[in-house]
C-alpha cells in the first residue's frame, strides 16, 4: 500500500465521519422539531377544550340568571362576580390561544422562542389572577353560607373540601398540561437554536 | 467559582467536546485495544480534557490542545496497560465509521499497519494524515521541528516496508 493510498483512505474516513455527523444532527433536528410540534399541538388542543368548557360555563351562568332565585343582594353580587370571572377567563383564554397560535416552525427559532416566553408570562399571570379571584369568591360564598344561611358545619366542610379539591386539580392540571409542555417546547427550541437552526 | 460560572464552564466544555468529537474519536481509534476499547479511551480522554480545561489559557490553538491532551491520555493508557496489550481485531475501527459492512479495504489496511507502530510513531503519522503542519506536530508531541521531520520520514519508510511484506 502506497503512502498516498493511506492518505486517500484517511480522507475517505474523514468524509464518512463528516457525513455521519451531518446525518446525526439532521436526525436530531427532526426529532426536536417533532417534539416541539407535539407539545404545541397538545397545548393548543387543550386550550380549545378549556375555551369550549368556559363557553359552556358562560351559557350555564346565563341560564341560571333566568331561574327563580333567592332574593338576596349578597348572592346577586356573588353571581355577577362569578359571571365577570368567567367572561375574563374566556377573554384571557382567547388571548393566550392567539399567542400560542403565533408559534410557527417556518419562522426563525428566536422569534418562536420569544412567543413561547411571552405565552409563559401571560399564562402565569392569568393563573395568578384566576387563583386569587377564585379564592376571594370562595371566601365570600363560604362566609355567606356560614353566617346568613346558618348551614350545619358538615355541609360547610363538604363545600370547602370540594372547592379545595377543585383548586388542587386545577394546579395539577396546569403542571401536567401546560408547565410540562411549555418547558418541553422551550427546551426543544433552545436546543434547535444551539444546533444553528435559525 | 460561583454556580453560574460553573454552569457556563460546563456548557463551554460540552460545546468544545461536540465540536472536536471527531478528532477525539480518531485519536482514540489509533490506540484502541481489546484491553482498552474505543469507548473507554474516549471517556478517559474526555475526563482528562475536563480536568485540563480550567488550565487552558488559549496560548496554543484549541485543536493543538485537544490533540495533545487526547494523545497523552491514550499513550498513558497504553503505557499502563502495555503489559496486557492484546492486538485488537479491526472491529474497533469499524465503530467509528458506523458502517462496518462498507468499510473500505484500504482503511482496514491502514489500521492494520498503524497498529504495528510504536506509541509516538502512531501520534506522528496520525497528525501527518490530519495534514497538521510540522510546527504543530512538534507542539503536540513535544519534539523539535527537525526531529518531527526525521521521525516522520522514518515512520513513513517503516509503513511502506510493512505494507510491502
Amino acid at each position: 500500500m502506497e503512502l498516498e493510498e493511506l492518505k486517500t483512505a484517511w480522507t475517505s474516513l474523514n468524509q464518512r465521519l463528516e457525513r455521519q455527523e451531518l446525518l446525526k444532527s439532521a436526525i436530531l433536528r427532526e426529532t426536536l422539531k417533532s417534539k416541539s410540534d407535539t407539545s404545541l399541538s397538545r397545548m393548543i388542543n387543550y386550550g380549545y377544550f378549556s375555551l369550549v368548557t368556559q363557553v359552556l360555563g358562560l351559557f350555564f351562568m346565563i341560564w341560571i340568571a333566568f331561574l327563580p332565585h333567592i332574593d338576596s343582594l349578597t348572592l346577586e353580587i356573588v353571581y355577577y362576580a362569578v359571571m365577570f370571572g368567567v367572561v375574563c377567563a374566556l377573554i384571557s383564554q382567547i388571548i393566550s390561544l392567539k399567542k400560542l397560535q403565533k408559534i410557527d416552525f417556518s419562522l426563525p427559532i428566536s422569534e418562536n422562542l420569544n412567543y413561547v416566553r411571552e405565552y409563559k408570562t401571560i399564562y402565569i399571570n392569568i393563573l395568578k389572577v384566576v387563583l386569587s379571584y377564585s379564592g376571594f369568591l370562595l371566601l365570600i360564598v363560604i362566609g355567606y353560607v356560614a353566617f346568613f344561611m346558618k348551614t350545619e358545619p358538615w355541609r360547610l366542610i363538604v363545600i370547602f373540601g370540594a372547592l379545595s379539591l377543585g383548586a388542587v386539580w386545577g394546579c395539577w392540571e396546569y403542571k401536567r398540561m401546560y408547565q410540562k409542555n411549555i418547558e418541553a417546547l422551550q427546551k426543544s427550541l433552545e436546543e434547535l437554536r444551539e444546533l444553528g437552526e435559525d | 467559582m460561583n454556580r453560574q460560572g460553573q454552569q457556563e464552564t460546563e456548557r463551554e466544555f460540552v460545546d468544545l467536546v461536540k465540536r472536536y468529537e471527531r478528532v477525539i474519536y480518531k485519536v482514540c481509534s489509533f490506540y484502541a485495544t481489546e484491553v482498552s476499547p474505543m469507548e473507554d479511551l474516549y471517556q478517559e480522554a474526555v475526563l482528562n480534557l475536563w480536568k485540563a480545561f480550567p488550565k487552558f489559557r488559549g496560548e496554543s490553538q484549541i485543536s493543538t490542545w485537544i490533540y495533545r491532551v487526547t494523545l497523552n491520555s491514550c499513550i498513558s493508557d497504553l503505557r499502563r496497560n502495555g503489559k496486557h496489550v492484546v492486538r485488537a481485531p479491526l472491529e474497533f475501527a469499524e465503530n467509528i465509521v458506523f458502517q462496518p459492512d462498507t468499510m473500505e479495504t484500504e482503511l482496514r489496511e491502514l489500521y492494520r499497519l498503524i497498529r504495528q507502530l510504536g506509541k509516538l510513531e502512531r501520534a506522528i503519522i496520525l497528525l501527518w494524515l490530519e495534514d497538521r503542519p510540522y510546527q504543530e506536530i512538534a507542539d503536540i508531541t513535544g519534539l523539535t521541528v527537525s526531529n518531527v521531520g526525521t521521525r516522520l520520514k522514518r515512520t513513513k519508510e517503516k509503513l511502506k516496508s510493512m505494507s510491502n511484506q
